[in-house]
């Protein structure tokens, strides 16, 4: 929640400057991928799921059943953790994971945000056209891009005229209520072992289930995003070329890495986002909680710890070493400045290095960075996400075959990589959107498919493989990274917890704490105000927030 | 000064009418008229009076997925935020206040000046070249002309950059809570005094040529000539323009604003409209914000409305006027 004013700022900023200066698309890519993985970690709207739990009697849902689809082995494999399975080449010919259409011949109307441009419409987009004969039902998509939809959604839903499915923002204001008025309630369709009627369904990460069940019942399908939802990403080409240590052992090693990467004479900087490098990085290296912790049901915020002041002082040192672009809280596009060598480090969403890569800047070396403990001794444990990006529910009123109907779609849509369905969805038909390369056997995207691909996997996708068939190199060491972070990560007790205080008036509260923590990094006020700052913070809504996470949290361990 | 020379521009015409008409009367002479204005009469109410009703959100804890009449009634509840005292809101009033003076003072007064300005200019072709140049800006949306600011004068902006290259001062504009108010009102002027002039020179070019002409003769010069006649000249138009003005006081320009506090801190440019919308729109309270909204639009009737009164009192015509006022 914390982030999110930020968030809304920032994007308008590089909508603005993609529109003046530079490119819409990566900007775009650049607000949701990144962005995800802050809301994932402040995020204080869930439902009464809880982490790692099974649940079972106590009156409370039963998860999905969780089966592992493993029709193709992966090269590289992942794990429960959520470690991507990572894979060098496509299967051929790839084998369906469905039988035959799963529609019935009528429309299918959906509603969601994407994060790339809207591709033409169906009567000119044989993407669109082959997918509806794929699924046998015409689809009526209302795509627009991700920050137009929580307007749209919000009139939608006041309007009453819902499409069958509707992508959900996991940040709405009174998710619970709010999903439970107005979506389906799909728990006889898929709790325990009824969603083996849809395989591919069963094949999604239990931790992303658990975002999806609110006042005890199933109201969604996840939309999976990576576990470790933010990565540092690194210019290796830039670091090596002043030959400095790219893999700092300590606070003051990295400490040395920024100063070296910075050059204020060229307009060069280590680094960007002084907010999101404290809250994904600087944190992590001083072991502070994410959001809130869970001492034995006593809940902490993150911000009353030591290691937080801690991690402050130390990002506010960066600041006055002139190690973050000096336009960082004015909208600076670290995103661009990234490609164009103007800072070399940033912390961005998983799949974010897609986009950066596709854009084939000449001399990029793109590696990734886990955080050092402070004091050295090994690397920190990173944030752990909610595992989803948002939520797909289908609106209230439909009969029973018609539920069947829209799950059996969701079902094909979320068919895991190695699939038929997959190469579909991802790579079109051969020879019109991709060609075959068979050195390493993978689907060449040609330019139509850049044009035509419909982004459906903003409504169900299957967990998010690590495949880039033109950099195979970046795409092992994203595997390597993840499986170095992932394991070792830790969540926010409350994801999953509702606080009505966070969600009526938390950005009330903590917006000054937000505003504070821009201050000090800027050095415009001292670090011995934090503890002030904090201590009206908790009369103004944070005791209270406190408490109701308490509650639900003590309800949970007991159901 | 002499009551004849000054000109009325809308006066309107004041022919004696023969013998009065009966409102009948008058309505079947004008029915075409009046049928002529009656979609525009359908789409105001449409589209600007019946939303109105909408206002009740303002005494209700409106959430969308239940509707108007579902969501319970909260009575004063939303209006809180306003009464209470919170700091936070106050901080806002008050930078409103601020930026909404300032902006009269200095960013008014500046398409005036600017009329003044390009009427004196004589070539029209230059006129008219200059006016495209001012115009311009306004079309730009604020996240263009927030970025455009950012880019040319930000810290790693293309000014600094070269400042910092070549050892030179660098100008620290963007950022600074303590400029913050003064480079608004910068934005402001580059992008809207352009456009604010077109009203002034229409104004402008109403007047009389023959009285610049006795000023001449009368051996006025230029300063005389706009001090006797451009100015009274287009004074009820400052006036007019003026109070409409006031009644946006606490209205200061969202989107501008909400772009650039990241760097300055909520303490500088916290304004009301922002306040809403984080206190408001973002928590999903959309009753506080019609209830904040609300009472906006009820200061700025009073302030219109009051302005307008004064106006009257020094023989003004202000906005509007009743028959009982002239």
């Amino acid at each position: 929640m914390m982030m999110q004013r930020d968030m809304g700022r920032r994007r308008f900023l590089q909508l603005g400057s993609g529109i003046g200066l530079s490119a819409v698309v990566g900007t775009g890519l650049v607000a949701c991928g990144g962005d995800s993985g802050s809301d994932d970690a402040g995020s204080a709207t869930g439902g009464p799921g809880g982490n790692g739990q099974t649940p079972d009697g106590g009156g409370r849902v039963v998860l999905p059943t969780y089966q592992r689809f493993d029709g193709i082995e992966p090269d590289l494999p992942g794990d429960e953790h959520g470690v991507p399975d990572a894979y060098f080449s496509y299967p051929r010919p790839a084998n369906p994971s469905t039988d035959g259409p799963p529609g019935s011949g009528g429309v299918v109307r959906a509603m969601f945000g994407i994060t790339t441009t809207v591709p033409p419409a169906m009567g000119r987009n044989a993407h669109w056209q082959g997918l509806n004969e794929r699924l046998g039902v015409e689809l009526q998509l209302n795509m627009m891009p991700m920050s137009d939809y929580p307007t749209t959604f919000q009139s939608s839903i006041a309007g009453g005229d819902l499409p069958d499915l509707v992508q959900v923002a996991p940040t709405t204001p009174r998710l619970p209520d709010m999903l439970e008025a107005t979506f389906t309630d799909l728990t006889e369709y898929l709790s325990g072992d009824a969603v083996l009627e849809y395989p591919n369904l069963a094949n999604l990460h239990p931790y992303a289930w658990e975002h999806c069940i609110y006042n005890n019942g199933i109201y969604a399908v996840p939309m999976l995003n990576l576990r470790a939802p933010n990565n540092m990403h690194v210019r290796q080409d830039i670091v090596d070329a002043k030959a400095l240590n790219g893999d700092p052992a300590d606070a003051e090693e990295f400490f040395e890495l920024c100063q070296g990467l910075t050059d204020d004479r060229a307009n060069t900087y280590a680094l960007a986002q002084p907010t999101a490098i404290l809250n994904n990085f600087i944190t992590r290296m001083f072991e502070a909680p994410v959001g809130w912790s869970a001492d034995g049901g006593a809940f902490v915020n993150a911000w009353e710890t030591e290691e937080f002041k801690a991690a402050l002082e130390y990002t506010a040192r960066l600041w006055e070493a002139g190690i973050f672009h000096p336009d960082s809280f004015a909208g600076a596009n670290h995103s661009q400045l990234f490609r164009s060598g103007g800072v070399a480090m940033m912390a961005e969403g998983g799949l974010h290095y897609r986009s950066v890569l596709a854009d084939e800047v000449p001399g990029l070396d793109l590696t990734f960075m886990a955080p050092p403990l402070a004091d050295g001794g090994g690397y920190a444990p990173v944030v752990h996400g909610t595992g989803v990006y948002r939520l797909t529910a289908i609106k209230q009123g439909l009969d029973e075959d018609r539920t069947r109907e829209l799950l059996r779609i969701l079902n094909w849509l979320a068919a895991p990589f190695g699939t038929e369905e997959y190469l579909y969805l991802n790579f079109g038909v051969e020879d019109e959107h991709h060609t075959w390369d068979d050195n390493q056997g993978v689907p060449d995207p040609t330019d139509k498919l850049g044009t035509e691909r419909t982004p459906v996997d903003l409504v169900v996708r299957p967990p998010v493989p690590v495949f880039d068939p033109a950099y195979p190199q970046v795409a092992e060491r994203f595997y390597h990274h993840q499986k170095q972070v992932v394991p070792n990560g830790i969540s926010n007790p409350t994801a999953g917890l509702y606080s009505e205080t966070e969600d009526r008036s938390g950005q009330a509260f903590n917006a000054p704490v937000s505003d504070a923590i821009n201050e000090i990094i800027q050095g415009r006020r001292p670090i011995t105000d934090w503890d002030q700052v904090i201590d009206t913070w908790r009369n103004s809504g944070g005791d209270d927030a406190r408490g109701e996470y308490e509650v639900a949290f003590e309800e949970r361990v007991n159901s | 000064m002499a009551q004849d020379t000054e000109v009325d521009l809308a006066e309107p015409d004041r022919r004696p009418v023969l013998r009065p008409m009966s409102r009948w009367q008058r309505f079947r002479r004008d029915r075409f008229l009046l049928l002529l204005g009656l979609p525009g009469v359908l789409l105001v109410l449409l589209f600007q009076y019946v939303p109105l009703l909408g206002n009740v959100i303002a005494f209700k804890d409106y959430q969308p997925y239940l509707g108007i009449v579902e969501s319970p009634w909260v009575g004063l509840d939303n209006f809180a935020i306003i009464f209470n005292g919170d700091p936070a809101f106050v901080n806002a009033l008050t930078n409103t206040l601020i930026i909404s003076f300032v902006q009269i003072v200095f960013v008014f007064p500046i398409p005036i000046a600017l009329a003044l300005l390009m009427n004196s200019l004589l070539s029209e072709r230059i006129k008219r070249t200059v006016q495209s140049i001012l115009y311009l800006p306004h079309f730009m949306s604020w996240v263009i002309v927030v970025a455009l600011f950012q880019h040319m004068l930000g810290n790693a902006g293309l000014y600094n950059t070269w400042a910092r290259a070549n050892d030179f001062f660098e100008v620290n504009v963007i950022g600074d809570p303590d400029l913050f108010i003064a480079l608004i009102t910068s934005q402001v002027i580059w992008k809207d005094a352009g456009w604010g002039t077109i009203i002034f020179l229409a104004a402008i070019s109403r007047v009389d040529i023959e009285l610049f002409e006795s000023v001449a003769v009368d051996g006025g010069g230029r300063i005389r000539q706009l001090w006797h006649v451009t100015l009274p000249a287009i004074r009820p138009v400052i006036i007019l323009l003026l109070i409409l003005k006031l009644g946006d006081v606490l209205t200061v320009g969202f989107e501008q604003i909400f772009l650039q506090q990241g760097p300055v801190g909520l303490q500088a440019s916290e304004v009301l409209d922002t306040y809403v919308y984080n206190r408001g729109i973002v928590g999903g309270n959309w009753g506080t914000s019609a209830a904040v909204g609300l009472v906006k639009g009820l200061v700025g009737t009073v302030l219109v409305l009051g302005a307008n009164k004064v106006a009257h009192l020094f023989g003004e015509r202000g906005i509007y006027s009743s028959k009982k006022d002239l």
